[in-house]
């Protein structure tokens, strides 16, 4: 039996979401959770760091665009990092690069964060 | 208010039909007395008159309508049934009546007589209904124009109604019998050729078999039932003789014309289903050529194709076994799986030898070893072959899950339909193709006017270097790119690229790439460390699969020296002294690698220029070239033709090269660009002829 | 022609529940890694066959748990092949455009893409539904080599 879980890392303002395993249609609601957690608590800022997640399915990439739109109203994010080349590949496949910011790494996406913030902050 | 004649006409029609049934109405209950000869006469013409109009009024109705026969049919069918009932409860109805106002009123005549007007009434309403259906049947699908035998008939239905009004003078009876007695034959005569029928389609000839012997029936039962029920006759009777006669006449009609429906029906029943079958497969075929024209998408004519296959051979299952290259798959399932499809498929092509036949084969599935394999139970089979130019396309397959095989009638209908649809996909293959054709011409059109756009239009002139370039495009844009940069008075930069890839995709690389060693080229001197630079910038925008071959240079004038750099291209050739070096200083192409490894590995060389120096840079269009046997022209090749002319003017050694390539790959066909850029260096003279040594800015002729 | 081609076959029969997603992944899996076929290659036909899968759970079955998903194997060395048949309600897959992410971006929606998935994925896509019986997605990728 595959198995998903996330767990959540606070980084200052912004949250990282850490996914492992398999994210399909049974385990979506498991990333839906989290991330509607986080919108409750007005957490906006958020990094997905995907290194772990071994599987997406169509299911899985669903979750982002149900978000996305609510947490930009509130001047946040979802920034992607750390996706394995063959889950790369199916985002880059449906055109997810245009809408989502992918990083290499972790640091990077939290450093764009910040970057942005000061620059706001201005 | 505006009246269209139209609609005058059926005023005026209407109105003349009131005012003759008020007329009537009133004649009726106030001045009719059936014993005085003349009111009856009297009588006799006013209840004519009233059903010539009502039928006059009520024929636009009936025949504007356009119902088909089996409806009116069936209208007739019901009449005579409310006719069946108003005969069989007269006595009920009528005698309840009379006792009820005989009892109560004082005054019995004047209720009595609504009554039975009203009575009448809906026997002359049905009456006229049925006589224009009939009319409406007799007339429907005759070729030849019979008028004159239906008016006829009426002319003496009308006589023989109208003479009827002599049953008081016993030595005149038999005018109205002889008259009765020719209705009835012209009746006989006029139902005998009945047309219509094979115009119907099967299922409703099996209706009309059934209902005509009903309504057939039901008029006999009218007629004995007329004739025996008393309360009935004396209310017609009373009410008007004729129009008892015409009750009888239309009675006697009905149960003749039903009878002879019956029986041509029957007959006509046979070939019902060949009729319906052509008449399916006319309108088929005309809605598949109407389709030909519409769609031209070939999934969907193909769906169209299993669809209309289930029909026009009436099977349960179709699809199209498509050849794709030596394979066959089948597409446009209709009504089958495709795990039972494929199993049938294979069937069909292992046994297809064996039947070597034009036109459709028949295969039974009984002896089919497989056959428990399948998720439903198929029986029988017909495959025609699907052909276009005389090359074998694909197979039309039909299937039924019931044991009846497919007869001749069914593979005919095969043939014809195959070579239709055989037709119609061939078309609308080739027009996805010459579209894809047309679409990726457009695209190498602009592909190639990008390229024409980012090469640099002539090539810049200088006192001691001479420049010739060559580029010959291929029909796919190649992605091949070189450049010119005047950087300032004493430095002359030029680089020569090969974007991985064709066409569109490689010219907008390609302009990406110049539009980067143009930047870089006005801020860094350094050859590796324009290279280095440009491969940073291309990590952001490449995509995985790309790179680009280049090799970037710079010739200082004063220190007649020059510097290459090279990511992953073609050598540098210096010929000097009737000798061809290859400069390869290393480096990767770019795109391939984005750590400090590819910095590390890139070299620079630095070359001190001497008098008749020349430098060709090129791409592997020219070496890669093949001739027939798909040999390449080759290094070697090359490097021997540069050798022989190497001391020829640079756009004569060009013009060598650009020969012997050609010569070379005539009988194939060029698959990349060719790029040759040549560079001749000329130490500047002195005034006495001889060579000067000093440094001295070159003058740019400008 | 080539007719007589060695094919084999395989078969699995699950019940319309997300959580057998996992189990129908790890045999396509396993049969395609025994066939050959390279990793790469085999994680673009789970994916296809689990949103296939998906897609006849939440609108075939409309997420009734008890409903039956076949999963049919169909491999020769030239073409791996997948045949998913349910019983649920049949639906187009031709009216479902290619997803336009912009508008699904404005629009909130969230389905879609799977079909699409599909289509770029496998080398043919098929849908053939047979009324009051059952449908059938084909999914087959040639695993030949180019020769």
């Amino acid at each position: 039996m595959a198995e998903f879980s996330t767990s959540v890392k606070e980084v200052g303002d912004i949250n990282v979401v850490y996914l492992k395993g398999y994210l399909d249609a049974h385990t979506a609601p498991v990333l839906e959770n989290t991330l509607s957690n986080l919108i409750d608590y007005k957490k906006y800022s958020i990094v997905v760091n995907f290194k772990e997640l071994a599987y997406i399915s169509s299911a899985g990439l669903g979750v982002f665009m149900a978000f996305i739109e609510k947490i930009r109203e509130n001047s946040g994010d979802i920034k992607l990092s750390s996706m394995s080349d063959k889950v790369f590949n199916i985002f880059d496949l449906l055109g997810f690069p245009l809408l989502y910011e992918i990083f290499k790494s972790e640091e990077e996406a939290v450093t764009k964060f910040s970057e942005t913030k000061k620059l706001e902050d201005r | 208010m505006i009246f269209n004649t139209e609609n005058l006409r059926d005023n005026i029609k209407v109105q003349t039909f009131l005012g003759n049934f008020t007329v009537l109405l009133i004649y009726k209950i106030f001045f009719y007395s059936p014993d005085s000869f003349i009111l009856s006469i009297l009588n006799e013409i006013l209840v004519i008159l009233t059903v010539v109009t009502l039928i006059l009024f009520l024929s636009d109705a009936v025949h504007s309508r356009r119902i088909n026969p089996l409806s009116m049919v069936m209208n007739v069918g019901i009449l005579n049934a409310v006719i069946f009932f108003m005969i069989t409860f007269s006595g009920t109805l009528m005698g309840g009546f009379s006792e009820i106002s005989n009892g109560t009123s004082g005054n019995p005549g004047i209720l009595f007589s609504l009554i039975s007007f009203l009575y009448s009434f809906v026997i002359i309403g049905s009456l006229a209904y049925i006589f224009l259906v009939f009319k409406e049947l007799f007339f429907l699908k005759q070729k030849k124009n019979v008028s004159t035998y239906f008016n006829t008939m009426v002319v003496f239905f009308m006589l023989a109604s109208l003479t009827s009004v002599l049953k008081k003078v016993p030595d005149l009876g038999y005018i109205r019998d002889t008259f009765f007695i020719i209705s009835i034959l012209l009746i006989v005569i006029n139902s005998i050729k009945i047309s219509w029928i094979a115009f119907i389609i099967k299922k409703e000839k099996i209706s009309l078999l059934v209902l005509s012997v009903i309504i057939s029936i039901l008029f006999v039962v009218n007629i004995i039932n007329g004739a025996q029920s008393d309360s009935y006759s004396q209310t017609m009777i009373q009410f008007s003789a004729g129009l008892n006669q015409f009750f009888k006449i239309m009675m006697v009609y009905g149960a003749i014309y039903f009878s002879i429906l019956f029986f041509t029906t029957l007959f006509h029943i046979p070939t019902a289903e060949a009729f319906d079958r052509k008449a399916q497969e006319v309108n088929f075929l005309q809605y598949f050529s109407k389709l030909i024209t519409e769609s031209l998408d070939f999934k969907d004519l193909a769906e169209t194709v299993t669809d209309i296959t289930t029909k026009v051979c009436d099977a349960h299952a179709s699809w199209i076994i498509w050849k794709d290259g030596d394979d066959f798959k089948s597409i446009a399932n209709k009504n089958i799986g495709y795990y039972d499809s494929n199993i049938i498929t294979r069937f069909i092509l292992q046994n297809l030898q064996r039947k070597s036949g034009e036109g459709t084969m028949v295969f039974n599935l009984n002896r089919f070893e497989n056959k428990s394999q399948l998720s439903e139970e198929f029986f029988n089979i017909a495959v025609a072959s699907l052909k276009a130019h005389n090359e074998l396309k694909g197979f039309l397959v039909a299937a039924r899950k019931v044991n009846l095989n497919f007869d001749d009638e069914d593979t005919n209908a095969m043939d014809t339909f195959s070579d239709y649809a055989s037709v119609a996909i061939e078309n609308s293959k080739l027009l996805e193709e010459s579209i894809e054709k047309e679409r990726l011409e457009k695209e190498l059109d602009v592909a190639r006017e990008i390229q024409r756009k980012i090469l640099p239009s002539k090539n810049p002139e200088y006192e001691n270097l001479t420049i010739s370039s060559v580029f010959i495009p291929a029909f796919e844009v190649g992605g091949d790119y070189y450049d010119f940069f005047e950087i300032d008075d004493n430095k002359f930069g030029f680089v020569i690229a090969d974007v991985s890839g064709k066409g569109i995709s490689a010219a907008f690389i390609m302009a990406e790439v110049k539009g980067i060693f143009e930047s870089l080229s006005k801020t860094i001197e350094s050859p590796k460390e324009i290279l280095i630079k440009a491969n940073e910038i291309l990590e952001r925008t490449l995509d995985r699969k790309n790179f680009v071959s280049a090799a970037y240079g710079v010739l200082d004038f004063n220190k007649e020296v020059l510097r290459v750099a090279r990511a992953g291209h073609c050598p540098i050739i210096l010929l000097r002294n009737n000798i061809a070096e290859n400069l390869r200083p290393s480096g990767i192409g770019l795109g391939l690698n984005f750590s400090r490894h590819f910095a590390d590995t890139l070299e620079e060389t630095e070359i001190k220029l001497k008098d008749e120096d020349t430098i060709v840079l090129y791409t592997d269009g020219i070496t890669e070239a093949k001739n027939s046997a798909l040999e390449d022209f080759g290094d070697k090749y090359f490097e021997e033709i540069l050798l022989d002319n190497y001391e020829k003017s640079v756009s004569e050694i060009s013009n060598k090269v650009i020969h012997a390539v050609t010569l070379f790959s005539q009988n194939n066909p060029q698959h990349d660009d060719i790029t040759l850029v040549i560079l001749k260096w000329k130490q500047k003279l002195n005034i006495d002829g001889e060579k000067e040594w000093q440094n001295l800015a070159p003058q740019l002729k400008k | 022609m080539k007719t007589d081609k060695k094919i084999n076959e395989k078969q699995l029969v699950v019940q319309s529940k997300t959580n057998n997603l996992s189990q129908i992944r790890d045999f396509v899996y396993s049969t395609a890694l025994e066939v050959g076929i390279s990793t790469e290659i085999i994680d673009n036909i789970i994916l296809a066959v689990d949103e296939a899968c998906t897609n006849i759970i939440k609108h075939a079955y409309k997420s009734y748990p008890e409903g039956e998903i076949i999963v049919k194997l169909q491999y020769s060395d030239k073409k791996f092949t997948v045949l998913i048949i349910d019983y649920g309600v049949p639906f187009k897959p031709e009216t479902i455009p290619d997803p336009d992410l912009q508008k699904y971006y404005r629009q909130h929606r969230v389905g879609g893409l799977g079909m699409y998935l599909m289509k770029s994925l496998m080398d043919e896509v098929k849908y053939v539904s047979i009324p009051g019986k059952y449908n059938q997605v084909l999914l087959s990728k040639n695993i030949g080599t180019a020769h």
